[in-house]
């Protein structure tokens, strides 16, 4: 042991007067981790909740058969939230990591809880309206965004070959409905009185709808059942009604 | 100044907030242990070392008010030696060296890793332990070093590396597979 070097360090604290830091100084750093870590869980459960959110808005898959169903939740699944989701869990896993004792808990315990406590929020939040409060708030002020990353993708959704379209309502009839799609096309879209409309749709015009069906020829479709495209949207479309009340979801 | 020479560190560290004169047991009382510590983890020069630990311990009487009575001093100490260490590296851009170990080192932490408790005369074997340990990536190396030459538990490594057990519990595990692995390629038999 080096005498001389062991004076020097007391020495040194003395002559720079170096003094112990206080507690709450040094407590402020980990209280910082734990409040990061919140606004990632609450941003985190949002996320999340807007994607449960657009999972929730495809329950009519229910009536395809399990194959289907798979085929199209891949098709449909709400990609963007689900990234985002992941992120927050792994930088709210990685807050808490860096808590003072953050460190030594199981890793597998940390993911699960970070999941979890996710999950609960967002469960709150979906129940309190708030992720579709927020969607909509998304929608109105980066409309392109929204439609390109955000919603369930109408491209996506317009298979003819496979049993689904989805459109913009450009006219309607007690028979027919006329639907447009991204590339412009309108599509004939053939209601008869076994089409089973989601309970309490009204079809208007410039409203976002989904179909179920078969392709019955070109650009004409035999819908099966018919339920509004994006929920969060319909109330903000105009026009008038499908008078359609023998035949509800 | 009352003799304290003979108080515990957690008593100590109480009175070193309060007199910085008592700190000076605290810096004697490891200074020795966290040279050789540093020394094996990172290779540096001793006049490297002698500056990281002045470091270090301005550090640990920087943050006294951090220290949790629940964990022990010592491995408190040993952290901020080897966050120290690491950060010094960094700094200088340079990967810590080659390891600097003594020989009977060497071949304890080979010997605890492998479960032999032979003695190994073989000059030749000698040499191929060496350049086994000495070839161990740092993270299986410094878990190695606590493990079987600072002879730390299980729960006090997971306070120094600050890492979660099973990943400790990995990096031991890992790193006895590849001594074992490289005996194999080596052609080192003990038995």
């Amino acid at each position: 042991m080096n005498k001389d070097l062991v004076k020097k360090i007391v020495e040194k604290i003395k002559v720079e007067d170096i003094k112990p830091e206080s507690r709450f100084r040094i407590s402020a750093k980990n209280y910082a981790y734990w409040v990061v870590l919140i606004f990632i869980a609450v941003i985190g459960a949002l996320f999340f909740s807007l994607a449960l959110m657009n999972l929730i808005g495809v329950d009519f898959l229910y009536y395809f058969g399990f194959k289907k169903v798979v085929h199209f939740l891949m098709l449909t699944a709400p990609y963007f939230w689900i990234f985002l989701s992941m992120v927050a869990v792994t930088l709210g896993v990685l807050s808490f990591r860096k808590t003072k004792m953050g460190y030594r808990a199981n890793t597998l315990l940390v993911v699960s809880m970070t999941i979890l406590a996710i999950s609960i929020l967002s469960v709150v939040m979906h129940f309190s309206k708030l992720d579709s409060r927020f969607e909509k708030g998304v929608a109105k002020s980066f409309p392109k965004m929204h439609q390109d990353y955000m919603s369930p993708k109408e491209g996506k959704m317009f298979q003819p070959d496979n049993g689904v379209i989805a459109g913009r309502v450009v006219d309607f009839s007690d028979k027919s409905i006329f639907i447009q799609n991204r590339n412009s096309d309108v599509w004939s879209v053939n209601v008869s009185r076994k089409t089973k409309i989601q309970k309490d749709l009204k079809v208007k015009r410039g409203m976002r709808i989904i179909i179920f069906g078969e392709k019955s020829g070109k650009n004409s479709f035999d819908a099966k059942i018919i339920k509004s495209f994006n929920p969060a949207m319909k109330q903000s479309m105009k026009g008038s009604d499908l008078n359609c009340s023998k035949c509800k979801l | 100044m009352q003799d304290h020479t003979k108080s515990s560190d957690e008593e100590l560290v109480g009175l070193a907030k309060k007199d910085s004169d008592v700190f000076e047991i605290l810096v004697a009382r490891y200074w020795d242990k966290l040279f050789f510590f540093v020394k094996r983890i990172s290779g540096f020069t001793n006049e490297d070392i002698e500056d990281s630990l002045q470091e270090v311990f301005i550090k640990v009487y920087k943050y006294l008010n951090d220290f949790d009575s629940s964990y022990k001093f010592s491995t408190w100490i040993y952290q901020i030696a080897r966050n120290t260490a690491i950060d010094e590296s960094r700094r200088k851009k340079s990967r810590p060296r080659g390891i600097d170990l003594e020989e009977d080192e060497l071949l304890k932490i080979f010997k605890s890793s492998v479960d032999v408790s032979k003695e190994i005369d073989d000059k030749n074997q000698l040499e191929k332990i060496k350049s086994i340990i000495h070839d161990l990536p740092l993270r299986y190396r410094e878990i190695m070093i606590l493990r079987f030459l600072e002879e730390k538990t299980y729960d006090e490594i997971i306070d120094i590396v600050r890492k979660p057990k099973g990943t400790v519990a990995s990096l031991v595990s890992r790193g006895r597979k590849i001594i074992l692995k490289e005996m194999k390629k080596k052609k080192i038999v003990l038995n």
